[in-house]
């Protein structure tokens, strides 16, 4: 089950498990460094057991838009190796999680500290130890001084919303900085999925971020299917591209009024809530399922369309657009709500490139990335989506890519609907080839979902890897607040929305 | 001022009749309240339990097989597989039930089971305030619960709030199977109130 040494494969594509020992660090790193440099973003770093020596393999995933290709990189480390994020700042949180999972140290990390609070994993295989981490017991970052304040939230707090912990280092109103702890929802889907053949697992990963089950449930069908050399029918990529556009469209729309709550305009924020459940609805109308649990499936989808829910699809779509962009415009077109949005948790474009920002977040700082349109996959291979970006990276900027992006995903869903597909194949049986990797990326609607996985000798998934695109953007929150006011934190919390659950896993 | 109060009148009134008026309208692919029986069940067969990717259904030999709608994804894995046709999803959305064991579905489940408790509905008759709690969910739960808030649902109507601290609290709604990194954070503002094991 050793990763390939090096290899550059399209998205989706296997590679085959490798005998030998890997690139030798000093290659990784500087391979690592200068495709950062020239570009690339770390979609993954991670560790693999070895199953031939004491020691663990050190795997990257580059992802390279300029050549369309994922390059996977694989290096043998022992007990510990020097860390590259002091280089690559991309890279900082990856190696807390190598240490925290594997206890692996990256020497010199600046910054080395759990981020899930989860119990140590076993290399050899065995049940995790039983030494537990208390959550939330770790040592803060403090500004100390006569002014300065501590402030600290959570992990339960005042609204419906999932738990973590924020603390802020203030003087008066002014944040000089935000730590985020999290891992209150950690459940141990990962490892789970990782340790094989379980009828559970294609729900484990439809919950392990219930806003974004089609992206990450495409990302893994995509994976057994490169794994069984498998092609959905067009008509099923298809109807799986509409349900993620879907998903876009409800969760944009939400968090368009949810920012518009955090200024107090009531109007937007009202619609925008309601508009989003009928945007749901009509996911659930194709599955049954507002959050589309059951519709993407091995091998295709659960679901088909009718002609009779194609034309009541439409229907619905028209009105729901007018509603949304009619309140959508309202929004933008009240000047005190773009003075509130306008200049507030800035992230420049090059900090956004150096710690990795990826989706909504990373395209409003001017970063054009965009697996959809970089390495597009299923039906995007046919059908090309724009890549809305703007430069400022501030709330507003974040607020208009996505206003951009529903008008895109409007449009997009509807030339789907005029012109499905027709075939119609029910999905394939799934014999995984033995010792391959994959690497599998999709554009969920918070970015880039990175799921990698490797079969054993029998042909079982033998690990998995999954990176939310929250994984990437917690620390762009935390950048984010910094010098602006504590008041402002619900607001550029809003306008990132990232998911706890899918950081936690 | 005007485009915002033209832009009012092109939203319309749109909260929900229900429970007075009928419920909105179900999806037809929807999946509900599980009924088991009605058709014969082959003695021999195991097909659903071993379908169930959640061990939601207990089949015992000869007997109709029980289905628990506390673990059922309502995945609807089991009717497909089903030989006679014994396992079918209704359309009926009201699956509450107000303990452990009535969640399950047996051959002799009839209706809905009842949930309302007379003496907590005089009691916080038009004023219920809860306290949520997200514990190791997928964040589904938390939507819909914020669903519930959203005009269409409204349920301010009927007095229900969530509120910002067990202290404004009535009552607590939990949400997500409690990891073990939220017990804690559990057991803290919830030790006010006495949790029942049921
Ligand atoms: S619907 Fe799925 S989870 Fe529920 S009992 Fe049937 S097989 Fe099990
Ligand atoms: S309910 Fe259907 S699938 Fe289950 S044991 Fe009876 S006949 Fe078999």
């Amino acid at each position: 089950m050793n990763p390939p040494i090096l290899c550059s494969l399209r998205n989706g594509e296997t590679a085959v498990c490798s005998q030998e020992s890997g690139v030798s660090f000093e290659q990784f790193r500087t391979l690592l460094g200068k495709g950062i440099e020239a570009g690339h973003r770390l979609s993954a770093l991670f560790v693999v057991p070895d199953d031939s020596f004491d020691g663990a393999r050190l795997v990257a995933v580059l992802a390279r838009p300029m050549s369309g290709d994922l390059q996977m990189i694989g290096c043998a480390v022992g007990s510990s190796y020097p860390a590259l994020t002091p280089g690559i700042p991309a890279a900082h949180w990856f190696e807390r999680e190598i240490f925290e999972q594997w206890g692996i140290r990256p020497e010199g990390h600046p910054w080395l500290k759990p981020i899930r609070f989860q119990p140590p994993r076993s290399r050899s295989g065995g049940r995790p130890s039983l030494l537990l981490p208390t959550v939330g017991v770790t040592e803060f970052f403090r500004v100390e001084g006569e002014d300065v304040h501590e402030v600290a939230v959570g992990p339960v707090h005042a609204g419906v919303i999932e738990p973590g912990h924020f603390r802020f280092q203030c003087h008066g109103e002014t944040v000089y900085h935000l730590e985020i702890s999290l891992g209150y929802q950690h459940r141990g889907i990962e490892r789970a999925v990782g340790e094989g053949n379980s009828p559970r697992m294609r729900h484990y990963i439809e919950t392990l971020a219930g806003d974004s089950t089609i992206g990450h449930a495409t990302a893994y069908c995509r994976v057994l299917e490169g794994l069984a050399g498998v092609r959905p029918s067009p008509r099923a990529e298809a109807v799986r591209m509409i349900a993620a556009e879907l998903e876009r469209l409800a969760n944009h729309i939400g968090d368009l009024g949810a920012m518009a709550g955090d200024v107090g305009f009531l109007p937007a924020a009202s619609y925008c809530g309601r508009i989003r459940g009928d945007v749901l609805n009509l996911t659930a109308e194709l599955c049954g399922n507002r959050f589309g649990r059951g519709l993407i499936v091995p091998g295709g989808t659960g679901f088909d369309l009718d002609q009779t829910l194609e034309s009541e699809l439409k229907r619905r779509l028209d009105d729901i657009e007018a509603d949304a962009l009619s309140a959508i415009e309202q929004l933008f077109e009240t000047p005190s709500v773009l003075a509130r949005f306008d200049g507030v948790g800035e992230v420049s474009e090059s900090l956004a490139r150096q710690i990795g920002l990826v989706g909504v977040a990373g395209r409003a700082s001017g970063l054009p990335c965009d697996v959809r349109s970089e390495f597009p996959y299923g039906f995007y291979q046919f059908v090309h989506v724009p890549v809305c970006t703007w430069g400022t990276g501030d709330c507003l900027a974040r607020a208009l890519v996505r206003r951009m992006e529903i008008q895109q995903s409007f449009a997009a869903i509807r030339a789907l609907l005029q012109s499905l597909p027709a075939d119609r194949s029910p999905p394939a049986v799934m014999t995984l080839a033995p010792r391959r990797w994959v690497a599998s990326l999709t554009e969920g609607w918070r970015g880039e979902i990175c799921h990698v996985a490797a079969t054993d000798d029998e042909g079982q998934l033998a690990f998995y890897k999954v990176v939310d695109p929250s994984f990437h953007n917690w620390f762009g929150l935390a950048c984010a607040m910094r010098d602006q006011l504590i008041s402002d934190f619900p607001l550029c919390n809003k306008s990132f929305n990232l998911s706890y659950c899918g950081h936690d896993l | 001022m005007f485009d915002i109060l033209k832009a009012r009148l092109k939203q319309k009134y749109r909260t929900l009749s229900y429970p007075k008026g009928p419920p909105p309208p179900l999806p037809a692919r929807f999946a509900g309240r599980p009924v088991i029986g009605g058709r014969p069940c082959d003695t021999r067969c195991r097909r659903c339990a071993d379908a169930c990717p959640v061990g939601a259904l207990q089949r015992e030999e000869g007997q109709f097989p029980t289905l628990d709608t506390g673990k059922c994804l309502f995945c609807r894995e089991c009717p497909g597989v089903c030989p006679t046709g014994a396992i079918s999803f209704t359309r009926e959305f009201r699956l509450a039930a107000s303990s452990r064991e009535r969640l399950t579905v047996t051959a002799d489940s009839q209706g809905i089971p009842p949930v309302r408790h007379e003496i907590a509905a005089t009691i916080f008759r038009r004023s219920l305030k809860l306290r949520q709690v997200s514990a190791g969910g997928c964040n589904a739960c938390e939507a819909d619960t914020n669903v519930l808030t959203t005009l269409a649902w409204d349920i301010g109507r009927f007095g229900i709030q969530f509120v910002a601290s067990p202290r404004h609290a009535d009552g607590l709604l939990i949400t997500g199977p409690v990891t073990r990194n939220m017990q804690l954070a559990l057991k803290k503002p919830t030790t006010r109130y006495r949790l029942r094991n049921s």
